[in-house]
């Protein structure tokens, strides 16, 4: 409870300062220099490319491992598919049978009627 | 918005939370900061730290206290540190709190002088107690969380300051000497 008292009106008389704009300049300067550059739309993709990721050197060396180990595996298949079987030129046309005409045209003759 | 959400947009570096808290409190943090250094570079000092503090993530709890009280615990801490260095480097120093002839200097100084002269020579935990009490008006619960000790201390600090400046200033307390509060 608060009363009416002499001695507290008298230590009310102990005025102090304000504080000064130089102050607040101090602060907000300081307080910038604790966050840092404000935020702008490009920020983002600067934040992204300054972007530092820790990793442990053993997981590191783990994942170098795998990448390797996957790019030999592949790689000897992949081959496999494109290799010659001889060397010299390759053709895969069956021309047993083939007979130019007379004239030496070139006729297109329909799937369906080769079967027939 | 509130307290909580300025301090936490403040610290995501919303630049207007921060000055909105800033300017809402700058001033009794500072104040209360002068009081109990009685310097004004010391209270600068320490306002800009407290603000920081904030900033720099010291716990906020705002259900256990509002953001005014957990602004003045940071300025105390800050000031007592500040208070505990000063006196391990002025130990060598004269005794500045050595007590002063009132009645002769009530002669010579202005009234507030002599009141600011019996303050500063109060203990720093009775005036801390005195100015939460007095100028920032808050209540023994309050000045028990931002100092630490329960209410029953802070009374008891109170009524200490109380008597030593009712001794002290005496002779301007012309009107009605009873003491009626607390």
């Amino acid at each position: 409870m608060r009363e009416a008292d002499p001695l507290e009106a008298l230590v009310r008389e102990w005025e102090s300062p304000e504080p000064t704009p130089e102050l607040d300049r101090r602060v907000i300067s300081a307080y910038r220099s604790a966050i840092g550059p404000p935020h702008s739309s490009s920020g983002g993709w600067r934040k992204f490319w300054n972007m530092r990721v820790s990793v442990p050197a053993p997981a590191l060396a783990a994942l170098v491992l795998a990448i390797a180990i996957v790019l030999f595996w592949v790689k000897p298949s992949m081959g496999r598919a494109v290799a010659p079987s001889a060397p010299g030129a390759v053709t895969r046309l069956n021309v047993s049978g083939f007979q130019p005409l007379p004239n030496g045209e070139a006729r297109v003759i329909p799937a369906v009627e080769m079967h027939k | 918005m509130t307290e909580a959400d300025l301090v936490r947009e403040a610290r995501q570096g919303n630049e207007q939370a921060f000055l909105a808290i800033y300017s809402r409190h700058r001033s009794p943090v500072f104040q209360f900061a002068w009081r109990l250094t009685c310097s004004r570079a010391a209270a600068e000092d320490v306002t800009q730290e407290c603000f920081l503090a904030v900033v720099n993530g010291a716990a906020f709890d705002a259900d256990r206290a509002g953001l005014r009280t957990y602004l003045f615990g940071i300025a105390r801490h800050l000031v007592l540190r500040r208070l505990r260095i000063s006196e391990r480097e002025a130990e060598e120093v004269a005794d500045i709190t050595a007590p002063v002839d009132v009645l002769g200097k009530l002669l010579e100084a202005e009234r507030s002088a002599l009141v600011a002269n019996a303050m500063t020579l109060l203990p720093v935990l009775q005036r801390e107690a005195l100015v939460l009490f007095t100028f920032e008006e808050l209540s023994l619960e309050e000045i028990a969380k931002i100092t630490r000790v329960d209410t029953g201390a802070v009374k008891s600090r109170l009524h200490r300051a109380r008597e030593s400046l009712r001794a002290v200033l005496a002779p301007l307390l012309v009107s009605n000497p009873q003491r009626r509060c607390l």
